[in-house]
Parts: C-alpha cells; sequence; structure tokens
C-alpha cells in the first residue's frame, strides 16, 4: 500500500480576498504521494516538490497573482493545476511545472491573462494544457514547453 | 475519495470563468516519436502565435489557428516527420525541415499530413496567406492547398522530393503568388493556381537546378504569368494557361 500524505487546504466559505499573499510550500518523498493545495486569495503562491514514484499532485486557484510551482522527480507521476477567477477583472496566475522520469502526466487549465512553463525530461511523458477566453477582455498568454525524451506528447488549447 | 471529489466540485462551481486572447505557444521537443499539438481558436481574436520545433525521427506537429493574423513556425530536423498546419483568415507561416521522407501534406494526397490556409469568415475573408518553405533532404512531400489571397515561396534541396501547390482566389482585388525553388535531382513540382470565383492576377515562377526533375504550371482565367528556368539535364517542364 502507498504512504499518502495529504495536504489539505480548503477555504471553503471564504469570499475573495482572504488570506492574501500566502505561500505554501510541500516537500515530499518517497511514493505514492498526494498532495491537495487550494488557493481562494490573492498574491498566493503554492510549491510542491515531489521526490518519488507515483505521486499525485493537485493544485487549485482562484486568486489574483497567483503562482504554481511543481516539481516532480521519479516516474509515473500526475500533476494538475486548475486556475482561474472567480471574479472577472485583470489578473496574472502564472504555472511552472518540471517533471523528470517516465510516463509523467501534467493536465493545466487556465483562464486571464496567463504565464505558463512547463519541462519533462525523459519518455512517455504527456502535457495537456487547455485555456478559456473571452471577447471582454484584451489580454494574451503565454506557454512554453520543452520535452526531451522520446514518446513524449504536448498539446496546447487556446480558446 | 468521494469526500475530496465534492470539495473540489465546489470550489470550481464557485469560481468565474475569465478570459483571455492573442495567445502564444511554444513547444520544443527533443527525441523521437514525439506528438505536438497546438489548437488557437479564439474567433472573435487575431494576432496568436504558435512554434514547434522537433529534433528528431518519427514526430509529429499539429497546429490548428483561427481567426486572423495569426502566425505559425515549426521546424522538424530529422527523417520521417509529419507536420500538420491548418490557418483561416489572412496568416503567415513559416516551416523548415532538415532530414530525409518528412511531409507536409494536402493537394494530391500527399501523405497523411494537412497543410491549408483558408478564407476566413466575415471581415477576414478577403485576407492574405502567407507561407514559406525550406528543406533541406531527400524523399520528401510538400503539398499546400491555399485560399484568399495566396502567396507559397518553398525552397528544396534534395533529390526526390515532391512539392504540390493549390492557390485559389474568390477576390478580384488580391492576387496568386508562388516561387519555386529547386536544387537537385528527380524531383517533382506542380503549382496549379485560377481555381478561385473572381481571379486573376495568377504568377508562378520556378528555378531548378539539376537533372531528371519534372515541373507542371497549371494556369486558369486571365492575366496570368509563368515563368520556368531549368538547368541540367533530362528535365521535362510544362505550362498550361486557358
Amino acid at each position: 500500500m502507498f504512504k499518502i500524505s495529504f495536504i489539505f487546504i480548503f477555504i471553503f466559505t471564504c469570499n475573495y480576498p482572504c488570506f492574501s499573499q500566502s505561500t505554501k510550500t510541500v516537500t515530499t518523498s518517497g511514493t505514492g504521494h498526494e498532495d491537495l493545495i487550494i488557493q481562494k486569495g490573492d498574491q498566493q503562491s503554492a510549491d510542491l516538490n515531489q521526490e518519488g514514484e507515483r505521486q499525485r499532485a493537485f493544485i487549485f486557484q482562484a486568486g489574483f497573482g497567483q503562482a504554481a510551482n511543481v516539481n516532480q522527480s521519479g516516474s509515473s507521476n500526475l500533476a494538475f493545476i486548475y486556475q482561474m477567477l472567480n471574479v472577472k477583472r485583470d489578473s496574472t496566475q502564472i504555472a511552472r511545472l518540471t517533471q523528470s522520469g517516465f510516463n509523467n502526466f501534467l493536465y493545466v487549465n487556465q483562464s486571464e491573462l496567463n504565464r505558463a512553463s512547463f519541462s519533462q525530461n525523459g519518455t512517455g511523458n504527456t502535457i495537456f494544457y487547455y485555456q478559456n477566453s473571452d471577447s471582454s477582455k484584451t489580454k494574451s498568454s503565454k506557454t512554453t514547453i520543452t520535452q526531451k525524451g522520446d514518446g513524449n506528447r504536448a498539446t496546447v488549447i487556446q480558446n | 475519495m468521494k469526500k475530496l471529489t465534492t470539495l473540489i466540485a465546489a470550489f470550481l462551481f464557485t469560481a468565474g470563468m475569465a478570459f483571455a486572447q492573442s495567445n502564444e505557444a511554444t513547444i520544443d521537443q527533443i527525441g523521437d516519436g514525439n506528438n505536438s499539438d497546438i489548437e488557437q481558436d479564439v474567433s472573435f481574436s487575431n494576432g496568436h502565435v504558435a512554434a514547434t520545433v522537433q529534433n528528431g525521427n518519427g514526430n509529429q506537429s499539429n497546429i490548428f489557428q483561427e481567426q486572423s493574423s495569426a502566425e505559425a513556425f515549426v521546424s522538424q530536423i530529422g527523417d520521417a516527420n509529419i507536420s500538420d498546419l491548418k490557418q483561416a483568415g489572412y496568416n503567415d507561416a513559416d516551416v523548415r525541415f532538415i532530414g530525409n521522407s518528412n511531409i507536409l501534406g494536402s493537394y494530391s494526397n500527399l501523405g497523411s499530413g494537412v497543410a491549408f490556409q483558408k478564407n476566413g469568415s466575415g471581415i477576414f475573408s478577403t485576407g492574405f496567406n502567407k507561407l514559406t518553405l525550406r528543406a533541406e533532404g531527400n524523399n520528401n512531400l510538400f503539398g499546400l492547398n491555399q485560399e484568399g489571397g495566396t502567396e507559397a515561396r518553398i525552397g528544396v534541396l534534395g533529390n526526390r522530393n515532391e512539392v504540390s501547390l493549390f492557390q485559389r482566389d474568390d477576390n478580384s482585388a488580391n492576387s496568386t503568388f508562388a516561387r519555386v525553388d529547386i536544387d537537385g535531382n528527380r524531383n517533382t513540382v506542380d503549382v496549379n493556381q485560377g481555381n478561385g470565383l473572381d481571379e486573376t492576377d495568377n504568377f508562378t515562377r520556378i528555378d531548378i537546378m539539376g537533372d531528371l526533375n519534372t515541373s507542371s504550371v497549371m494556369q486558369s482565367t486571365s492575366f496570368n504569368t509563368a515563368r520556368v528556368t531549368v538547368n541540367g539535364n533530362s528535365n521535362t517542364s510544362s505550362v498550361i494557361q486557358n
């Protein structure tokens, strides 16, 4: 059985803004870890370092000027980053991820003015990046993906 | 797990949607058998940039862009790579190949690739599509289907390559332009222009240096210009204007 460490921050009833300018840093090692970080305030940062295999990272952010930084070393890891706003206004959200090893998977869903940078080293890795847009805004986004290895797949959908 | 799912769903439900446009995506892949997909299809927006660089063998790049003023850049270095490209509106594409048995496809069923620059809709329907292709290698297949005002500039260095270009223009204010430079042997060039609804001013220039190459130009409607220059032995050229 995998050891499961579960970091759980959920502002269930918090309305924007709340818990602004906070940083959550999590470092795990071993196999089978599962970490969940949820942030709804402004200027928040989620820094997650997972060392090992078969690890899972879930980050949900819905605030102004947020950043998610994920580092996963090992194989068969999964990272899920979901960044979206609970109010329509200018914002910048940043997602950065580094995965090394084999058969890693990354899913990122962003909206608004975003910056995303993803790096995967190894074989059989997958990145799926999805971004939403709306005619009411005139913002732009920038996504950079680097994959080194064989049999990797990167998908970017911006609409 | 049920509790986790419920809480995630609650979080997503309370978060509103927010938005962006003029997107830029860059994918850099080093290795074999990689796959890259970029889709930018914001119907109200323009100015998207998609760039894919693949270094290895057996890689595939797919780029899909709508509406207008989009730019696509594809560079594939290696063998047996495939580049699929579809743009709508007035767009630019720059495609580079270094290697053998690569495919940029469309028109004349060139492999499984799709290279298609089509008219946009509404105010973008009279735009100008432009493609630049540079390739070094052998046994490559390059095909392009362009609509609107069109411009294709193709340069190929190598042997046994095949270039097929289909251009049509449905607006009399625009024109079609094709420039193909071939340096090598046993290559084939096919340019077909003038199939639009209100089309004139088709222009084709082909320069070939090498032996046993074949070129053909087909131009319909009026005000057509074809200029073919061949330097080598046992080459075959044909120009049909009707």
